[in-house]
């Protein structure tokens, strides 16, 4: 299934911003992608976050180092009933960006 | 009512004294297009503007008088940070925020932060409040114009540090 994340969110750094969560919804595997508008900081790390519960969410892998442009990256074996993506901004400044999801059975 | 005795009996008409006199008794004129039911004119609800307050990924809504419980388990390491799921809001303008902290551990304070939004991405902060210690606290709010809310939380403390919370939303019109 596919979602669209985020369309403008800005993410300025010091303060990680959270996605709504996606029921996996019996897949198992995602491809998160995001696309970055606009970077006076350093880089994005993005986070996926697997929970069962809505509350508590664990790190899955995470992506590092996005810049400017075009990111994609995928991961299988997936057993969390909903995941979402943390972004963080490292180095100084705000990060304006675009994000989305595919979830599927692998 | 016709001009002359004849019209008010729906007879042919004895002289037409009136321009309204050619019609009959039973005819009713069609006025202005009656407003539809429910209507208020300038309700932007009811005159065409977008009533739908839902978002693809925000099916929880906020309503008044009905507590919403955002989370009944939501643990929090030391120097952790989370964010609760949005939700739009239906007829909320105001309210309060119940937070009960079950367990701090080597927890110094949990700040819980209500956020609002309009677009479902970007929010900025409504109302905090920072808790020391387990036990109930509560916080409102008022006046707001926003059409989503979440609330994030931060722990601070010794490293190892653990806070278990629940924290429940109720909303008014006021």
């Amino acid at each position: 299934m596919y979602s669209q994340l985020a369309t403008k969110l800005a993410v300025v750094n010091g303060t990680n911003q959270y996605s709504q969560p996606i029921s996996m919804a019996g897949a198992n595997a995602y491809r998160f992608s995001i696309t970055v508008f606009n970077n006076t900081a350093t880089s994005l790390t993005a986070t996926p976050q697997g929970s069962n519960d809505g509350q508590n969410w664990s790190d899955l892998t995470a992506q590092s180092s996005i810049g400017l442009g075009y990111t994609t990256w995928a991961a299988t074996q997936i057993s969390h009933a909903m995941v979402r993506l943390m972004y963080a901004v490292v180095g100084t400044g705000t990060i304006v960006l675009a994000a989305d999801v595919y979830t599927s059975q692998q | 009512m016709g001009c002359c005795k004849s019209c008010d009996e729906g007879k042919a008409c004895e002289g037409g004294k009136a321009a309204a006199c050619a019609t009959r008794p039973d005819l009713i004129i069609p006025g202005p297009d009656p407003a539809p039911p429910g209507l208020i004119e300038g309700d932007p609800e009811n005159s065409g503007g977008t009533t739908d307050e839902s978002h693809p990924l925000i099916p929880l809504a906020l309503r008044p008088a009905r507590p919403l419980p955002l989370n009944d388990r939501l643990k929090l390491g030391n120097g952790e940070a989370t964010a609760s799921s949005a939700l739009h809001l239906e007829g909320v303008s105001s309210g309060s925020v119940d937070l009960v902290v079950f367990v701090a551990s080597s927890i110094s304070s949990v700040e819980a932060i209500l956020e609002g939004g309009v677009d479902g991405e970007n929010f900025s902060r409504v109302a905090s409040m920072v808790l020391s210690s387990t036990g109930f606290a509560r916080f409102r709010f008022r006046g707001i114009r926003f059409r989503f809310l979440r609330m994030t939380y931060s722990a601070s403390g010794s490293p190892g540090g653990v806070a278990v919370l629940a924290t429940t939303l109720n909303g008014s019109r006021n």
